[in-house]
């Protein structure tokens, strides 16, 4: 099924991926843009939780890394 | 070579209110309502500067991103019944998923943040909101309280009488003429503190 369909002599599956880890890097930006977020907000009012909202931001990027490198692997 | 003036020191302001109430509040930090916080520094803050109070918006305001959150998270079980992505070879099935349970964790962090961090302080000197509006923008609306000319008081529909929250609208002298602390737990003991302040 994988290389059954063509484009211009093309797997459609291969055009899929490459959009697709497109915008897994696309989230990762924004993975990052939430990281900076998080310290703006925590430079603005620091409650007591930092560390917790800090592991937070940094698990959510580490996640969308994850499944980018699982994307590379198995599509 | 000795002093020729020496200012005498500031005493320190235990500003306590006569409010009767205000100290059974929680004092977590995911308090919606928070009476004296000790814990709590924000920018701009002056070393000899009480908070009084510490607000944000009611718990329940965070129960439409909440469900919805919950739906996203059933939706791929729930979905497996129907061959919907059928179409798909397995590996890109899987990532599709993956990538759905991805969004759904953006959505519930960014959804929470946007309430933790949305507040609004009042200590004994000034007023703040400080809104988030988006992932990187920031607006923080401050007065002091002497400048405070009216308080407003909004309240109105079933959900917000039933569990007490509403709108404080503020009118000021500075150059925010109006502050409003939105869909804040007890608006009118909120006013009832700035009233205090203000005498």
């Amino acid at each position: 099924m994988m290389g059954s369909s063509l484009i211009f002599g093309i797997s459609i599956w291969l055009v899929v991926k490459v959009f697709v880890l497109l915008a897994l890097v696309m989230y990762i930006i924004f993975s990052l843009v939430v990281i900076r977020q998080i310290k703006l907000m925590l430079e603005t009012v620091d409650m007591g939780l930092n560390l917790l909202i800090r592991f937070i931001g940094w698990a959510h990027f580490l996640f969308a890394v994850g499944i980018f490198v699982i994307a590379i692997l198995i599509l | 070579m000795p002093d020729i003036f020496k200012a005498p020191a500031v005493p320190k302001v235990s500003k306590r209110l006569s409010i009767e109430g205000l100290d059974k509040f929680s004092h977590s930090p995911f308090s919606s309502f928070f009476y004296l916080p000790n814990s709590v520094r924000f920018i701009g803050k002056d070393s000899s500067e009480k908070i009084i109070l510490f607000l944000r918006r009611h718990p329940i305001t965070n129960i439409g991103w909440i469900i919805l959150t919950i739906i996203l998270l059933l939706a791929p079980a729930v979905l497996s019944i129907f061959p919907i992505l059928s179409f798909l070879p397995e590996n890109f099935r899987f990532i599709a998923v993956a990538i759905w349970y991805m969004l759904t964790t953006a959505f519930a962090f960014e959804s929470f943040l946007n309430w933790f961090f949305n507040v609004c302080i009042i200590t004994d000197k000034r007023i703040f909101d400080v809104d988030f509006l988006n992932l990187i923008y920031r607006e923080i609306s401050e007065a002091n309280i002497d400048q405070i000319q009216d308080v407003t008081v909004r309240m109105g529909g079933v959900v917000r009488t039933v569990f007490n929250y509403g709108d404080v609208l503020i009118q000021t002298a500075s150059e925010v003429p109006r502050i409003e602390f939105s869909s804040v737990s007890r608006p009118d003991l909120v006013a009832k503190v700035l009233r205090e302040l203000r005498v």
